[in-house]
């Protein structure tokens, strides 16, 4: 057996907009329409936002804004029980709280970048240290289940809550790595 | 189109009259699209000293340091954009210094804009055979997930055992191998 999620319409919600919802054919017995969201540029992704769907693109924009001078192919962040659900050429980032997507914050950030690029995650939070709640991180990092990859790159300097799981890279070399990554705008 | 900061590394280094391959990031770069902007390029062991001599007199170039191994200049006009030369004796192995350089020059890097972009097993194969090897397993995986083929691992076991270099690369190659095999690296993986 399997839980199934997906997107519907609410009884009384206003017609939703076909370009960006497409119906997925309604199977025998089932009473509601279902939508696969069609997604092809940050501005379809920011109006399904605005029908309530919580959905994210991590942007490399976003993270050099954090500190981070990189480039990347975004991935869009989406609760995982949705993860199936997208029409979309972006990659998909399953994320196991739908609230951490709700408003994403640095700490959000972090959350998601510590998933494909941990060394991006330990620079962006190193940079951002003044504001960030460190239980706020120690409880995004648990309800992903990120212990291992924050442990990693010693977010538990910053969030001393976090369980220590695996080992850690030598502080060293985490050095190195934010010495070779200047934020953009800083002075040389 | 060219990238900034290749465009100006490029231009310094013609300057400078140094023949030179760009490894790092940006070279992972032409293969996947990720790339942090700090620029790496190897030079010969028979260039390296001429070759920061005459980086010294370029305007625009801050030095950092020089180890020996790797100096560090910081491009200006880029807000101080790290430019790495990176002397290519560390990883010759038993063989002679130039011989890494001549292998990087004619059999492990391709040419776009007039510039010569280590292929990512030769990539690999200098990430991990640095002391800091630890952490380019860590970007070696992101590379992995952002687009590079896993089994570039063994293309770098080709190169370490040409070069000698395979008993110390080979249980840093199994941990990148295991790091991969993770079920939530994979799934990633799987997801590009």
């Amino acid at each position: 057996m399997r839980l199934e999620s997906g997107l519907f319409r609410e009884p009384g919600e206003r017609p939703l907009p076909s370009a960006l919802l497409e119906r997925v054919e309604r199977r025998r017995g089932r009473p509601r329409l279902e939508y696969r969201p069609r997604l092809e540029n940050p501005g379809d992704v920011e109006q399904l936002r605005r029908l309530g769907v919580p959905a994210v693109l991590v942007t490399p924009e976003w993270v050099r804004a954090s500190g981070y001078p990189v480039r990347f192919q975004p991935w869009l962040a989406v609760p995982e029980g949705l993860a199936d659900k997208f029409a979309t050429a972006y990659r998909i980032l399953p994320v196991r709280d739908a609230d951490a997507l709700r408003a994403p914050g640095i700490v959000e950030l972090i959350a998601l970048l510590l998933r494909f690029d941990p060394l991006a995650a330990r620079v962006v939070a190193r940079r951002n240290r003044g504001r960030i709640d460190p239980n706020e991180l120690y409880r995004r990092v648990r309800n992903e289940g990120l212990e291992r990859a924050a442990t990693r790159v010693r977010l538990q300097e910053i969030a001393p809550a976090i369980p220590v799981v695996g080992e850690a890279l030598p502080r060293e070399e985490l050095r190195w790595v934010e010495r070779n990554n200047p934020a953009e705008g800083d002075p040389p | 189109m060219i990238d900034p900061e290749i465009a100006a590394a490029r231009e310094i280094l013609r300057a400078a009259g140094v023949p030179f391959v760009v490894v790092g990031g940006q070279a992972i770069a032409r293969r996947a699209a990720t790339a942090t902007r700090d620029i790496d390029v190897m030079v010969a062991t028979r260039d390296y000293a001429n070759a920061l001599v005459a980086l010294h007199r370029v305007p625009g170039l801050a030095f950092d340091w020089d180890d020996g191994k790797l100096a560090r200049f910081r491009i200006l006009a880029l807000g101080g954009v790290p430019l790495d030369i990176i002397n290519s004796g560390a990883f010759a192995g038993a063989h002679g210094e130039g011989e890494f350089f001549d292998f990087l020059l004619r059999e492990a890097s391709t040419e776009e804009d007039g510039v010569s972009y280590g292929t990512p097993e030769a990539v690999w194969y200098t990430r991990l055979l640095t002391k800091r090897w630890r952490s380019y397993a860590e970007k070696i995986v992101t590379n992995v997930i952002d687009g590079v083929t896993p089994d570039t691992l063994t293309g770098v076991e080709g190169i370490a055992e040409r070069f000698g270099t395979d008993g110390t690369l080979a249980e840093r190659i199994q941990l990148v191998r295991d790091e991969l095999a993770r079920p939530e690296v994979a799934a990633l993986v799987r997801r590009r």
